[in-house]
Protein backbone atom coordinates (compact mmCIF):
# COMPACT_ATOMS: atom_id res chain seq x y z
CA UNK A 1 0.00 0.00 0.00
CA UNK A 2 2.57 2.74 0.93
CA UNK A 3 4.36 1.25 -2.44
CA UNK A 4 1.58 2.42 -4.72
CA UNK A 5 1.11 5.64 -2.24
CA UNK A 6 4.99 6.59 -3.67
CA UNK A 7 4.56 5.14 -6.74
CA UNK A 8 1.66 7.44 -7.50
CA UNK A 9 3.85 10.72 -6.18
CA UNK A 10 4.46 12.86 -8.97
CA UNK A 11 6.12 16.28 -8.35
CA UNK A 12 4.60 18.07 -11.56
CA UNK A 13 0.63 16.90 -10.55
CA UNK A 14 1.52 18.70 -6.97
CA UNK A 15 2.94 21.67 -8.87
CA UNK A 16 0.16 22.56 -11.14
CA UNK A 17 -2.61 21.89 -7.94
CA UNK A 18 -0.28 23.99 -6.33
CA UNK A 19 0.62 26.64 -9.02
CA UNK A 20 -3.49 26.59 -9.67
CA UNK A 21 -4.00 28.47 -5.82
CA UNK A 22 -1.14 30.85 -6.28
CA UNK A 23 -2.50 32.12 -9.69
CA UNK A 24 -5.63 32.66 -7.83
CA UNK A 25 -3.92 34.25 -4.94
CA UNK A 26 -1.46 36.68 -7.11
CA UNK A 27 -5.03 38.02 -8.55
CA UNK A 28 -6.44 38.89 -5.10
CA UNK A 29 -3.11 39.29 -2.98
CA UNK A 30 -4.50 42.91 -1.53
CA UNK A 31 -7.11 41.05 0.02
CA UNK A 32 -5.96 37.61 0.56
CA UNK A 33 -2.15 39.30 1.62
CA UNK A 34 -3.11 41.87 4.19
CA UNK A 35 -5.31 40.91 6.68
CA UNK A 36 -3.73 37.81 7.30
CA UNK A 37 -0.16 39.03 7.92
CA UNK A 38 -1.40 41.91 10.11
CA UNK A 39 -2.70 39.65 12.38
CA UNK A 40 -0.15 38.16 14.52
CA UNK A 41 1.46 41.84 14.13
CA UNK A 42 -1.58 43.49 15.83
CA UNK A 43 -1.68 40.98 18.39
CA UNK A 44 2.39 41.47 18.91
CA UNK A 45 2.16 45.04 19.38
CA UNK A 46 -1.76 45.03 20.77
CA UNK A 47 -1.14 42.78 23.48
CA UNK A 48 2.32 43.32 23.79
CA UNK A 49 2.47 47.67 24.33
CA UNK A 50 -0.66 47.54 26.25
CA UNK A 51 0.95 44.77 28.77
CA UNK A 52 4.46 45.51 28.42
CA UNK A 53 3.96 48.54 31.05
CA UNK A 54 1.55 45.95 33.39
CA UNK A 55 3.95 43.01 33.13
CA UNK A 56 7.08 44.17 32.60
CA UNK A 57 9.30 40.92 32.93
CA UNK A 58 8.35 37.75 33.09
CA UNK A 59 9.96 34.45 34.24
CA UNK A 60 10.73 31.96 31.43
CA UNK A 61 12.33 28.38 32.89
CA UNK A 62 14.41 30.49 34.97
CA UNK A 63 15.29 33.39 32.72
CA UNK A 64 13.75 37.25 33.63
CA UNK A 65 13.02 38.54 30.05
CA UNK A 66 11.13 41.57 28.54
CA UNK A 67 7.81 40.58 27.59
CA UNK A 68 7.63 41.61 23.93
CA UNK A 69 10.99 39.91 23.35
CA UNK A 70 8.93 36.52 25.24
CA UNK A 71 5.59 37.10 23.27
CA UNK A 72 7.64 37.51 19.31
CA UNK A 73 8.43 33.80 18.64
CA UNK A 74 4.77 32.71 19.86
CA UNK A 75 3.41 35.63 17.63
CA UNK A 76 4.90 33.36 14.72
CA UNK A 77 3.95 30.14 16.09
CA UNK A 78 0.19 31.95 15.34
CA UNK A 79 0.24 33.07 12.81
CA UNK A 80 1.69 29.77 11.48
CA UNK A 81 -0.80 28.10 13.12
CA UNK A 82 -3.84 30.81 11.55
CA UNK A 83 -2.61 30.78 8.08
CA UNK A 84 -2.37 27.08 7.62
CA UNK A 85 -5.31 25.97 9.12
CA UNK A 86 -7.44 28.23 7.81
CA UNK A 87 -6.60 28.12 4.37
CA UNK A 88 -6.67 24.17 4.74
CA UNK A 89 -9.95 24.11 6.64
CA UNK A 90 -11.98 26.42 5.02
CA UNK A 91 -10.14 27.00 1.31
CA UNK A 92 -9.83 23.34 0.99
CA UNK A 93 -13.30 23.16 2.46
CA UNK A 94 -15.07 25.74 -0.38
CA UNK A 95 -13.00 24.24 -3.01
CA UNK A 96 -14.13 20.82 -2.24
CA UNK A 97 -17.96 21.04 -1.10
CA UNK A 98 -19.14 24.18 -2.81
CA UNK A 99 -17.02 25.13 -6.01
CA UNK A 100 -16.42 21.47 -6.50
CA UNK A 101 -12.87 21.95 -7.51
CA UNK A 102 -11.27 18.98 -6.15
CA UNK A 103 -14.12 17.15 -8.35
CA UNK A 104 -12.93 18.77 -11.31
CA UNK A 105 -9.40 18.44 -11.01
CA UNK A 106 -10.15 14.65 -10.81
CA UNK A 107 -11.25 13.93 -14.39
CA UNK A 108 -7.74 15.13 -15.43
CA UNK A 109 -4.67 13.02 -15.04
CA UNK A 110 -4.02 14.36 -11.51
CA UNK A 111 -4.41 11.51 -9.05
CA UNK A 112 -6.55 11.78 -5.77
CA UNK A 113 -2.59 11.52 -3.73
CA UNK A 114 -1.10 14.25 -5.64
CA UNK A 115 -4.38 16.73 -5.61
CA UNK A 116 -4.37 16.30 -1.56
CA UNK A 117 -0.31 16.51 -1.28
CA UNK A 118 -1.14 19.95 -4.15
CA UNK A 119 -3.50 21.26 -1.60
CA UNK A 120 -1.55 20.63 1.75
CA UNK A 121 1.73 22.60 -0.12
CA UNK A 122 -0.48 25.29 -0.69
CA UNK A 123 -1.87 25.66 2.98
CA UNK A 124 1.76 25.12 4.19
CA UNK A 125 2.77 27.69 2.04
CA UNK A 126 0.76 30.65 3.28
CA UNK A 127 1.54 29.62 6.76
CA UNK A 128 5.47 29.79 5.48
CA UNK A 129 4.08 33.06 4.04
CA UNK A 130 3.02 34.66 7.32
CA UNK A 131 5.71 32.97 9.57
CA UNK A 132 8.09 34.56 7.41
CA UNK A 133 6.76 37.81 7.33
CA UNK A 134 6.04 37.90 11.06
CA UNK A 135 9.88 36.81 11.63
CA UNK A 136 11.11 40.03 9.35
CA UNK A 137 8.11 42.40 11.75
CA UNK A 138 9.68 41.06 14.91
CA UNK A 139 13.45 41.24 13.71
CA UNK A 140 13.01 44.55 12.22
CA UNK A 141 11.46 46.02 16.01
CA UNK A 142 14.39 44.26 17.70
CA UNK A 143 12.25 41.62 19.35
CA UNK A 144 15.06 38.90 17.80
CA UNK A 145 17.79 38.99 16.27
CA UNK A 146 18.66 38.36 12.61
CA UNK A 147 20.36 34.77 13.39
CA UNK A 148 17.36 33.60 14.90
CA UNK A 149 15.59 33.34 11.01
CA UNK A 150 18.40 30.24 10.50
CA UNK A 151 16.22 28.81 13.46
CA UNK A 152 12.73 29.85 12.48
CA UNK A 153 12.59 29.25 8.99
CA UNK A 154 12.73 25.36 9.20
CA UNK A 155 10.67 25.37 11.72
CA UNK A 156 8.29 27.76 10.17
CA UNK A 157 8.31 25.15 7.26
CA UNK A 158 7.55 22.20 9.35
CA UNK A 159 5.29 23.72 11.49
CA UNK A 160 3.39 24.45 8.37
CA UNK A 161 2.73 21.47 7.02
CA UNK A 162 1.47 20.33 10.46
CA UNK A 163 -1.37 22.81 10.99
CA UNK A 164 -2.32 22.25 7.15
CA UNK A 165 -2.62 18.88 7.83
CA UNK A 166 -4.88 19.38 10.70
CA UNK A 167 -7.09 21.97 8.59
CA UNK A 168 -7.35 19.08 6.12
CA UNK A 169 -8.24 16.60 8.81
CA UNK A 170 -10.92 18.86 9.16
CA UNK A 171 -12.13 18.81 6.07
CA UNK A 172 -12.30 15.04 6.16
CA UNK A 173 -14.24 14.69 9.28
CA UNK A 174 -17.26 17.44 8.57
CA UNK A 175 -20.20 17.74 6.54
CA UNK A 176 -20.96 21.28 6.87
CA UNK A 177 -19.32 24.43 7.07
CA UNK A 178 -20.47 25.28 10.36
CA UNK A 179 -18.96 22.53 11.62
CA UNK A 180 -16.11 23.91 10.86
CA UNK A 181 -16.73 26.10 14.48
CA UNK A 182 -16.42 22.94 16.41
CA UNK A 183 -12.74 22.80 16.13
CA UNK A 184 -11.95 26.87 15.75
CA UNK A 185 -12.99 27.09 19.24
CA UNK A 186 -12.25 24.09 20.97
CA UNK A 187 -9.05 23.39 19.74
CA UNK A 188 -7.08 26.17 17.19
CA UNK A 189 -8.44 29.10 19.18
CA UNK A 190 -7.80 27.63 22.63
CA UNK A 191 -4.11 26.23 21.57
CA UNK A 192 -3.54 29.79 20.13
CA UNK A 193 -3.82 31.33 23.65
CA UNK A 194 -2.50 28.60 25.93
CA UNK A 195 0.28 26.96 24.67
CA UNK A 196 2.77 29.53 26.22
CA UNK A 197 2.08 32.07 23.12
CA UNK A 198 1.40 35.21 25.59
CA UNK A 199 2.19 33.44 29.14
CA UNK A 200 4.98 30.81 29.85
CA UNK A 201 2.37 27.80 30.41
CA UNK A 202 4.14 26.72 33.89
CA UNK A 203 1.88 30.11 35.06
CA UNK A 204 -1.20 27.55 34.51
CA UNK A 205 -2.10 25.03 36.99
CA UNK A 206 0.07 21.88 36.64
CA UNK A 207 -3.14 19.48 35.49
CA UNK A 208 -3.51 22.44 32.62
CA UNK A 209 -0.40 23.00 31.59
CA UNK A 210 0.71 19.00 31.36
CA UNK A 211 -2.48 18.27 28.92
CA UNK A 212 -1.39 21.96 27.40
CA UNK A 213 2.23 20.50 26.62
CA UNK A 214 0.75 18.18 24.37
CA UNK A 215 -0.22 20.19 21.77
CA UNK A 216 1.33 20.89 18.42
CA UNK A 217 1.87 24.72 19.21
CA UNK A 218 3.47 24.38 22.59
CA UNK A 219 6.42 22.79 20.74
CA UNK A 220 6.66 24.69 17.83
CA UNK A 221 6.63 27.95 20.63
CA UNK A 222 9.04 26.38 22.78
CA UNK A 223 11.32 25.72 19.80
CA UNK A 224 11.61 28.96 19.12
CA UNK A 225 12.29 30.21 21.85
CA UNK A 226 15.33 28.03 21.67
CA UNK A 227 17.67 30.83 21.73
CA UNK A 228 16.05 32.90 24.63
CA UNK A 229 16.23 29.73 26.72
CA UNK A 230 16.30 26.01 25.42
CA UNK A 231 13.38 24.12 26.96
CA UNK A 232 14.80 20.62 28.37
CA UNK A 233 12.56 18.43 26.18
CA UNK A 234 13.58 20.36 23.10
CA UNK A 235 14.89 17.45 21.10
CA UNK A 236 11.24 15.28 21.81
CA UNK A 237 9.26 17.91 21.11
CA UNK A 238 11.51 18.48 17.58
CA UNK A 239 10.57 14.86 16.99
CA UNK A 240 6.86 15.31 18.24
CA UNK A 241 5.86 17.96 15.40
CA UNK A 242 7.69 15.78 12.75
CA UNK A 243 5.19 12.67 14.52
CA UNK A 244 2.45 14.83 14.32
CA UNK A 245 3.27 15.95 10.76
CA UNK A 246 2.94 12.40 9.52
CA UNK A 247 -0.24 11.10 11.54
CA UNK A 248 -1.84 14.23 10.74
CA UNK A 249 -0.90 14.26 7.21
CA UNK A 250 -2.06 10.33 6.71
CA UNK A 251 -5.22 11.05 8.61
CA UNK A 252 -6.76 13.88 6.29
CA UNK A 253 -5.34 11.77 3.32
CA UNK A 254 -7.14 9.05 4.56
CA UNK A 255 -10.58 10.69 5.33
CA UNK A 256 -10.75 12.84 2.78
CA UNK A 257 -10.51 9.90 0.53
CA UNK A 258 -13.39 8.39 2.00
CA UNK A 259 -15.43 11.80 2.08
CA UNK A 260 -15.07 12.28 -1.77
CA UNK A 261 -14.59 7.81 -2.85
CA UNK A 262 -17.36 6.56 0.05
CA UNK A 263 -13.78 4.38 1.05
CA UNK A 264 -11.46 4.69 3.46
CA UNK A 265 -7.76 4.28 2.24
CA UNK A 266 -5.89 1.47 4.01
CA UNK A 267 -8.97 0.83 6.76
CA UNK A 268 -10.85 -1.14 3.80
CA UNK B 1 -7.79 2.59 -29.01
CA UNK B 2 -10.83 1.03 -27.65
CA UNK B 3 -12.24 1.61 -24.10
CA UNK B 4 -13.78 -1.65 -22.49
CA UNK B 5 -15.71 -2.20 -19.23
CA UNK B 6 -16.83 -5.60 -18.09
CA UNK B 7 -18.89 -6.98 -15.93
CA UNK B 8 -19.06 -3.98 -13.67
CA UNK B 9 -20.81 -3.47 -10.45
CA UNK B 10 -21.51 -0.81 -7.72
CA UNK B 11 -23.60 -0.97 -4.77
CA UNK B 12 -24.66 2.19 -2.73
CA UNK B 13 -26.01 0.70 0.62
CA UNK B 14 -28.31 -1.21 -0.69
CA UNK B 15 -29.28 -0.01 -3.77
CA UNK B 16 -27.87 -1.61 -6.76
CA UNK B 17 -26.74 1.61 -8.81
CA UNK B 18 -24.48 -0.75 -11.57
CA UNK B 19 -25.37 -4.48 -12.14
CA UNK B 20 -23.31 -6.60 -14.48
CA UNK B 21 -22.93 -3.76 -16.55
CA UNK B 22 -20.14 -4.38 -19.92
CA UNK B 23 -20.00 -2.45 -22.75
CA UNK B 24 -17.31 -1.31 -25.86
CA UNK B 25 -16.40 2.07 -26.77
CA UNK B 26 -14.97 2.34 -30.48
CA UNK B 27 -12.35 4.25 -32.02
CA UNK B 28 -14.91 7.28 -33.73
CA UNK B 29 -17.48 5.85 -32.59
CA UNK B 30 -20.75 7.72 -30.55
CA UNK B 31 -22.62 5.68 -28.06
CA UNK B 32 -25.66 7.23 -26.14
CA UNK B 33 -26.17 6.11 -22.66
CA UNK B 34 -29.89 6.65 -22.27
CA UNK B 35 -31.88 5.29 -19.47
CA UNK B 36 -34.61 7.06 -16.53
CA UNK B 37 -32.93 9.03 -13.83
CA UNK B 38 -31.14 7.08 -11.75
CA UNK B 39 -30.57 4.13 -14.04
CA UNK B 40 -27.14 4.58 -13.10
CA UNK B 41 -25.51 6.24 -16.06
CA UNK B 42 -23.77 8.82 -14.16
CA UNK B 43 -22.26 6.34 -11.73
CA UNK B 44 -20.71 4.35 -15.34
CA UNK B 45 -19.08 7.68 -16.50
CA UNK B 46 -17.90 7.88 -13.20
CA UNK B 47 -15.67 4.53 -12.68
CA UNK B 48 -14.63 5.74 -16.28
CA UNK B 49 -12.87 8.61 -14.80
CA UNK B 50 -12.09 7.28 -11.34
CA UNK B 51 -14.78 9.39 -9.65
CA UNK B 52 -16.28 6.07 -8.45
CA UNK B 53 -14.76 3.20 -7.55
CA UNK B 54 -16.93 0.06 -8.64
CA UNK B 55 -17.27 -3.18 -5.94
CA UNK B 56 -16.34 -5.15 -9.33
CA UNK B 57 -15.44 -5.18 -12.43
CA UNK B 58 -12.65 -4.45 -15.30
CA UNK B 59 -12.19 -1.26 -17.28
CA UNK B 60 -9.71 -1.01 -19.75
CA UNK B 61 -8.62 1.76 -22.11
CA UNK B 62 -6.63 0.31 -25.00
CA UNK B 63 -3.55 -1.23 -23.12
CA UNK B 64 -4.18 0.46 -19.60
CA UNK B 65 -6.08 -1.41 -16.56
CA UNK B 66 -7.91 1.30 -15.30
CA UNK B 67 -8.45 0.28 -12.38
CA UNK B 68 -4.87 -0.82 -11.05
CA UNK B 69 -2.77 2.27 -10.98
CA UNK B 70 -3.06 3.09 -14.86
CA UNK B 71 -5.50 5.81 -14.43
CA UNK B 72 -3.51 8.69 -14.60
CA UNK B 73 -1.86 7.63 -18.17
CA UNK B 74 -5.01 6.86 -19.19
CA UNK B 75 -6.75 9.81 -18.18
CA UNK B 76 -3.97 11.93 -20.67
CA UNK B 77 -6.64 10.09 -23.41
CA UNK B 78 -9.87 11.42 -21.81
CA UNK B 79 -11.75 14.41 -21.63
CA UNK B 80 -14.84 14.17 -18.91
CA UNK B 81 -18.05 16.85 -19.25
CA UNK B 82 -19.29 16.67 -16.12
CA UNK B 83 -22.57 16.99 -15.38
CA UNK B 84 -22.87 19.51 -12.73
CA UNK B 85 -21.09 22.57 -13.63
CA UNK B 86 -17.55 22.61 -11.94
CA UNK B 87 -15.95 25.53 -13.31
CA UNK B 88 -13.12 27.22 -11.36
CA UNK B 89 -15.28 30.53 -10.21
CA UNK B 90 -11.95 31.80 -8.74
CA UNK B 91 -10.42 31.93 -12.15
CA UNK B 92 -11.20 33.87 -15.61
CA UNK B 93 -12.08 31.81 -18.79
CA UNK B 94 -8.86 32.03 -19.97
CA UNK B 95 -7.15 31.08 -17.02
CA UNK B 96 -9.74 27.98 -16.49
CA UNK B 97 -8.06 26.21 -19.67
CA UNK B 98 -5.08 27.25 -19.17
CA UNK B 99 -4.82 25.90 -15.53
CA UNK B 100 -6.64 22.75 -16.95
CA UNK B 101 -3.89 22.47 -19.21
CA UNK B 102 -1.35 22.54 -16.71
CA UNK B 103 -3.32 18.99 -15.13
CA UNK B 104 -2.52 17.41 -18.20
CA UNK B 105 1.15 18.63 -18.10
CA UNK B 106 0.72 21.05 -21.32
CA UNK B 107 2.23 24.40 -20.34
CA UNK B 108 3.57 27.48 -22.06
CA UNK B 109 3.42 28.47 -25.66
CA UNK B 110 1.80 24.94 -26.00
CA UNK B 111 -0.67 25.30 -23.95
CA UNK B 112 -1.11 29.00 -24.77
CA UNK B 113 -2.26 28.32 -28.38
CA UNK B 114 -4.43 25.21 -27.59
CA UNK B 115 -6.64 27.57 -25.64
CA UNK B 116 -6.68 30.20 -28.16
CA UNK B 117 -7.94 27.73 -30.67
CA UNK B 118 -10.66 25.91 -28.14
CA UNK B 119 -12.13 29.43 -27.48
CA UNK B 120 -12.18 30.22 -31.26
CA UNK B 121 -13.62 26.53 -31.72
CA UNK B 122 -16.18 27.53 -29.37
CA UNK B 123 -17.19 31.03 -29.73
CA UNK B 124 -16.04 31.76 -26.50
CA UNK B 125 -13.01 34.06 -27.70
CA UNK B 126 -14.59 37.28 -26.70
CA UNK B 127 -15.50 36.26 -23.21
CA UNK B 128 -11.29 35.75 -22.84
CA UNK B 129 -10.99 37.60 -19.53
CA UNK B 130 -14.74 37.26 -18.29
CA UNK B 131 -15.18 35.61 -14.85
CA UNK B 132 -16.92 31.91 -15.48
CA UNK B 133 -20.03 33.43 -12.77
CA UNK B 134 -20.64 36.25 -15.98
CA UNK B 135 -20.74 33.65 -18.63
CA UNK B 136 -24.53 32.36 -19.56
CA UNK B 137 -25.65 28.76 -19.36
CA UNK B 138 -24.65 27.65 -22.48
CA UNK B 139 -21.34 29.68 -22.54
CA UNK B 140 -20.35 27.78 -19.44
CA UNK B 141 -21.36 24.16 -21.07
CA UNK B 142 -19.35 25.09 -24.19
CA UNK B 143 -16.34 25.58 -21.59
CA UNK B 144 -16.60 22.89 -20.14
CA UNK B 145 -16.66 21.43 -23.50
CA UNK B 146 -13.34 23.23 -24.25
CA UNK B 147 -11.86 21.96 -20.87
CA UNK B 148 -12.45 18.64 -21.42
CA UNK B 149 -10.27 19.02 -24.86
CA UNK B 150 -7.18 21.03 -23.79
CA UNK B 151 -5.17 17.57 -24.60
CA UNK B 152 -6.81 16.35 -27.21
CA UNK B 153 -8.53 13.89 -25.91
CA UNK B 154 -9.12 10.18 -27.69
CA UNK B 155 -11.95 9.75 -25.42
CA UNK B 156 -14.70 11.82 -24.73
CA UNK B 157 -17.59 11.33 -21.75
CA UNK B 158 -19.92 13.98 -22.00
CA UNK B 159 -22.64 13.80 -18.82
CA UNK B 160 -25.83 15.20 -20.15
CA UNK B 161 -23.94 18.09 -21.76
CA UNK B 162 -27.53 20.47 -22.79
CA UNK B 163 -29.69 19.32 -19.76
CA UNK B 164 -31.32 23.06 -19.24
CA UNK B 165 -30.16 24.85 -22.57
CA UNK B 166 -32.30 26.59 -24.98
CA UNK B 167 -32.65 25.17 -28.68
CA UNK B 168 -30.13 27.04 -29.83
CA UNK B 169 -27.29 26.41 -27.42
CA UNK B 170 -28.12 22.49 -27.71
CA UNK B 171 -27.59 22.60 -31.34
CA UNK B 172 -24.44 24.79 -30.51
CA UNK B 173 -23.02 22.16 -28.60
CA UNK B 174 -24.46 19.35 -31.76
CA UNK B 175 -22.28 21.33 -33.64
CA UNK B 176 -19.37 20.96 -31.84
CA UNK B 177 -20.01 17.06 -31.04
CA UNK B 178 -20.61 16.60 -35.26
CA UNK B 179 -17.17 18.50 -35.29
CA UNK B 180 -15.32 16.09 -32.75
CA UNK B 181 -16.83 13.14 -34.31
CA UNK B 182 -15.18 13.86 -37.71
CA UNK B 183 -11.85 14.51 -36.23
CA UNK B 184 -12.05 10.64 -35.02
CA UNK B 185 -12.61 11.43 -30.97
CA UNK B 186 -14.65 8.23 -29.53
CA UNK B 187 -17.68 10.13 -27.76
CA UNK B 188 -19.66 8.72 -24.56
CA UNK B 189 -22.75 10.40 -24.25
CA UNK B 190 -25.90 10.60 -21.70
CA UNK B 191 -28.73 12.54 -22.15
CA UNK B 192 -32.44 12.98 -21.59
CA UNK B 193 -33.14 14.17 -24.83
CA UNK B 194 -34.22 11.55 -27.22
CA UNK B 195 -34.44 13.55 -30.50
CA UNK B 196 -30.20 14.24 -29.17
CA UNK B 197 -28.76 11.21 -28.86
CA UNK B 198 -31.03 10.13 -32.08
CA UNK B 199 -29.19 12.89 -34.13
CA UNK B 200 -26.01 12.14 -32.80
CA UNK B 201 -25.72 8.84 -31.70
CA UNK B 202 -24.22 5.85 -33.82
CA UNK B 203 -25.28 3.17 -31.39
CA UNK B 204 -27.38 3.37 -28.32
CA UNK B 205 -27.57 1.81 -24.90
CA UNK B 206 -30.80 1.90 -23.11
CA UNK B 207 -30.30 1.41 -18.84
CA UNK B 208 -32.44 0.40 -16.22
CA UNK B 209 -31.71 -0.39 -12.87
CA UNK B 210 -28.31 -0.31 -13.95
CA UNK B 211 -28.77 -2.93 -16.59
CA UNK B 212 -28.80 -2.96 -20.20
CA UNK B 213 -32.15 -3.46 -21.25
CA UNK B 214 -31.24 -2.87 -24.94
CA UNK B 215 -28.86 -1.90 -27.47
CA UNK B 216 -28.35 -1.26 -31.03
CA UNK B 217 -28.32 1.94 -33.59
CA UNK B 218 -31.27 4.48 -32.98
CA UNK B 219 -33.41 3.88 -36.26
CA UNK B 220 -32.55 0.23 -36.12
CA UNK B 221 -34.25 0.04 -32.10
CA UNK B 222 -37.18 2.15 -33.47
CA UNK B 223 -37.49 -0.47 -36.05
CA UNK B 224 -37.52 -3.58 -33.82
CA UNK B 225 -39.27 -1.82 -31.68
CA UNK B 226 -42.29 0.04 -32.18
CA UNK B 227 -42.17 0.04 -36.60
CA UNK B 228 -42.29 2.77 -38.76
CA UNK B 229 -45.34 4.79 -37.53
CA UNK B 230 -47.43 5.37 -34.49
CA UNK B 231 -50.88 6.64 -33.77
CA UNK B 232 -51.22 9.93 -31.19
CA UNK B 233 -55.00 9.70 -30.28
CA UNK B 234 -56.78 12.07 -27.89
CA UNK B 235 -60.33 11.98 -26.51
CA UNK B 236 -60.70 8.16 -25.95
CA UNK B 237 -61.57 6.11 -23.49
CA UNK B 238 -58.63 3.89 -22.06
CA UNK B 239 -60.93 0.40 -23.26
CA UNK B 240 -61.87 1.70 -26.38
CA UNK B 241 -58.21 2.19 -27.11
CA UNK B 242 -57.28 -1.00 -25.34
CA UNK B 243 -60.01 -2.70 -27.00
CA UNK B 244 -58.65 -1.97 -30.89
CA UNK B 245 -54.65 -2.60 -29.81
CA UNK B 246 -55.85 -6.00 -28.35
CA UNK B 247 -57.93 -7.25 -31.20
CA UNK B 248 -54.81 -6.59 -33.43
CA UNK B 249 -52.07 -7.37 -30.93
CA UNK B 250 -50.37 -3.88 -31.02
CA UNK B 251 -48.25 -2.07 -28.42
CA UNK B 252 -50.22 0.95 -26.50
CA UNK B 253 -49.54 2.78 -23.62
CA UNK B 254 -51.02 6.12 -21.69
CA UNK B 255 -49.50 9.12 -23.66
CA UNK B 256 -49.48 12.49 -22.06
CA UNK B 257 -53.70 13.30 -21.75
CA UNK B 258 -54.11 10.32 -24.82
CA UNK B 259 -52.67 7.18 -25.73
CA UNK B 260 -49.77 6.02 -28.40
CA UNK B 261 -50.55 3.06 -30.46
CA UNK B 262 -48.03 1.80 -32.69
CA UNK B 263 -49.22 1.36 -36.23
CA UNK B 264 -47.93 -1.79 -38.31
CA UNK B 265 -47.18 -1.42 -41.95
CA UNK B 266 -49.39 -4.09 -42.34
CA UNK B 267 -52.82 -3.39 -40.79
CA UNK B 268 -54.27 -0.72 -43.06
CA UNK B 269 -57.71 -0.90 -41.40
CA UNK B 270 -56.64 -0.18 -37.82
CA UNK B 271 -56.41 3.86 -38.40
CA UNK B 272 -60.18 3.63 -39.82
CA UNK B 273 -61.27 1.51 -37.16
CA UNK B 274 -59.56 4.44 -34.61
CA UNK B 275 -61.84 7.17 -36.22
CA UNK B 276 -64.64 5.51 -35.75
CA UNK B 277 -63.90 6.14 -32.09
CA UNK B 278 -64.73 9.76 -32.17
CA UNK B 279 -61.20 10.92 -30.85
CA UNK B 280 -60.66 14.53 -30.63
CA UNK B 281 -57.67 14.60 -32.43
CA UNK B 282 -55.84 11.67 -34.27
CA UNK B 283 -52.00 11.99 -35.36
CA UNK B 284 -49.58 9.53 -37.40
CA UNK B 285 -46.52 10.29 -37.05
CA UNK B 286 -42.88 8.52 -37.55
CA UNK B 287 -41.75 6.17 -34.97
CA UNK B 288 -38.97 8.25 -32.67
CA UNK B 289 -36.44 6.94 -30.19
CA UNK B 290 -38.52 8.06 -27.49
CA UNK B 291 -41.63 5.99 -28.01
CA UNK B 292 -39.18 3.15 -27.50
CA UNK B 293 -37.76 4.44 -24.71
CA UNK B 294 -40.86 4.67 -23.32
CA UNK B 295 -42.20 1.16 -24.35
CA UNK B 296 -38.68 -0.52 -22.99
CA UNK B 297 -38.53 1.73 -19.24
CA UNK B 298 -42.47 0.67 -19.16
CA UNK B 299 -42.50 -2.32 -19.78
CA UNK B 300 -39.85 -3.58 -17.07
CA UNK B 301 -41.15 -0.97 -14.81
CA UNK B 302 -44.69 -3.25 -15.10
Amino acid sequence: MFFTLFHTFNLFSIYAVWRRHLTVYRATWLSNFLPPMTEPIFYLFGFGLGLNPIIGKVIYLGHEIEYLKFIAPGMVGVAVLLQSFFEAAYGSFIRLQYQKTWQAILTTPIGYTNLFFGELCWAATKGIIAGCVTSFVIIISGFAALKDLLLFIPLIFISSFMFAALGLLVIGLINKIDEINLPVFLLVIPMSVMAGTYYPRSNLPDAIERIVSFLPLSALVDILRFNIAPHSNWCFELLEIIAWVILLTFLAWSSIHRKLFKKLLFFG
Amino acid sequence: MQLIAKNLHKKFKDFKAVDSFSFELNAGEVLGLLGPNGAGKTTIIGMLYGAVIPDAGEITLGEFNLLSGQASKAKQFMGVVTQENNLDPDLTVYQNLIVFSRFYGITGKKAEERVNYLLKLTNLIHKKDSNVEELSGGMKRKLILARSLVASPKFIFLDEPTTGLDPDARQDLWKLVNHLRNEGVSILLTTHYMDEAERLCDRIILLQNGKTIDAGSPSEMILKKIGKTVIEIYGVSQDQVQGVAEKYNLWWREFADGFLIALPDQINTLLEELKLLNATNIKERDANLEDVFLKLTGEKLN
